[in-house]
């Protein structure tokens, strides 16, 4: 099998069957031609290296099989930008998703499992990568006669109000903010969704002085998880969500900073493995109030200042 | 500027002139290489992993009539512009007269 021969099959190997005798025939017939001009110019047969120069001049069998085959793309430009806002809010979503798994996990069962949380959400990840961009490429694909455009229903009307740089919130800000609240409300509301039999096995309890706290801060996460999913959905800040979440983080603040103040807030059941006690979970209190209170305090003036910034420009 | 973003620029001005040039080489009747030839004579140079799956892809939309020759001892697929690549041409043609004036005097030419 001479060169000529093994670079032609080379080439049909990457081309479909019905296509592939048509241009292989063809293809072989104009490299021919080529070193039958090749040997005019130099007054003489071409040798086996002058095959290999045209042939390496003419490119790779993939490449030139590729050339003869329709453009094919795994996503679309079109479509493109919607793949990789899609790829973004899955990736949280899942991320959401695990650190709850993870979070129940730890406060029912006191069971701190870095690695299968790790695992859980890389395994998940590549799953949605894959569907994801399984989805994207039909899209891509689909035949010309029924395309469809991702921006063919918008109206400049629709446009968020941008005036700062600023006012885009991040989807990871508005994620990680929703993950945080939905935490929390389920570790004030843990005696909805743990047993009783298992509620007493736990080893930290929220103590008496602590109860008046739980109906106000579970209406407070509640409505800052719906303000989140807003902010998702609607994700640039405006006058009127710059002061409600000024409201918010007031509250959030002020609660955390009245709560230094409670005595016994959570009680550590007494266990002999247990590597805390409670001067040293009080001491830890104050530090995570105290980080929650100023955290809270950041925001409020951060959103003051923003309102400022809006309506000075 | 680079050669390489000059080289970039100048195959993107030359893509789509490319198709005009082997319609209007097709006029007449040609297989691959001679059209290669004939484009390089007239000074347009164009690789052969580019020509080719050109004119297939012309003769797949219906632009170019195909038929396969023999001819010194070997066969060929000539390829020349079809009914349709014919009226396509004229089209181009006045297309391409009309932008080349109209960036003629954008550029002072």
């Amino acid at each position: 099998m001479n060169l000529i021969d093994r670079y032609i099959s080379a080439v049909a190997q990457q081309l479909p069957e019905i296509r592939r005798n048509d241009i292989t025939r063809e293809l072989k017939a104009n490299i021919l031609d080529r070193l039958e001009n090749l040997a005019l110019e130099q007054g003489r047969a071409t040798t086996a290296e002058d095959e290999s120069a045209v042939l390496r001049e003419l490119g790779h069998p993939c490449k030139v099989a590729a050339g003869f085959m329709p453009p094919q793309q795994l996503v679309s430009a079109e479509w493109f930008p919607l793949f990789k806002q899609c790829l973004t809010y899955g990736i949280i979503f899942i991320f959401v998703l695990q650190l709850i798994g993870f979070g129940i996990a730890l406060t029912s069962m006191g069971k701190l499992n870095i690695v299968g949380f790790l695992f859980g959400f890389f395994q998940s990840s590549l799953l949605m990568f894959a569907s994801v961009t399984g989805a994207f490429y039909l899209l891509s694909n689909l035949p010309a006669t029924d395309k469809i455009s991702p921006y063919s229903c918008w109206k400049p009307e629709q446009l968020p109000p941008l005036q700062q740089s600023w006012q885009k919130i991040k989807t990871l800000d508005s994620a990680s903010d929703f993950a945080t609240h939905v935490f929390l409300l389920l570790i004030l509301q843990r005696d909805l969704w743990i047993p009783s039999e298992s509620l007493t096995q736990l080893p930290l309890q929220f103590g008496p002085a602590m109860q008046p706290w739980i109906m106000p801060l579970t209406i407070w996460a509640s409505v800052f998880i719906l303000f989140n999913v807003w902010n998702l959905r609607f994700s640039f800040w405006t006058q009127s969500k710059l002061v409600f979440n000024i409201a918010m983080n007031l509250f959030g603040s002020v609660a955390a900073f009245l709560l230094i103040s409670v005595p016994d807030k959570i009680i550590l059941v007494e266990k002999a493995h247990n590597p805390f006690n409670n001067a040293t979970l009080e001491h830890l209190n104050l530090w995570i109030l105290l980080g929650i209170g100023g955290f809270c305090l950041f925001e409020v003036l951060r959103s003051g200042y923003r309102i400022y910034l809006l309506k000075n420009t | 500027m680079s050669e390489e973003q000059l080289d970039k620029l100048r195959q993107e001005l030359r893509r789509g002139v490319l198709v005009l040039a082997v319609l209007g080489s097709l006029k007449q009747a040609h297989y691959g290489y001679s059209l290669r030839k004939q484009l390089q004579d007239a000074g347009i140079d164009i690789d052969e992993g580019t020509l080719y799956p050109l004119i297939r892809r012309l003769a797949d939309q219906g632009l170019l009539d195909s038929e396969w020759q023999q001819g010194d001892g070997r066969e060929r697929r000539y390829y020349q512009l079809s009914s349709i690549g014919n009226t396509l041409l004229a089209s181009l043609t006045s297309e391409w007269q009309s932008l080349n004036s109209n960036i003629a005097k954008l550029l002072g030419v």
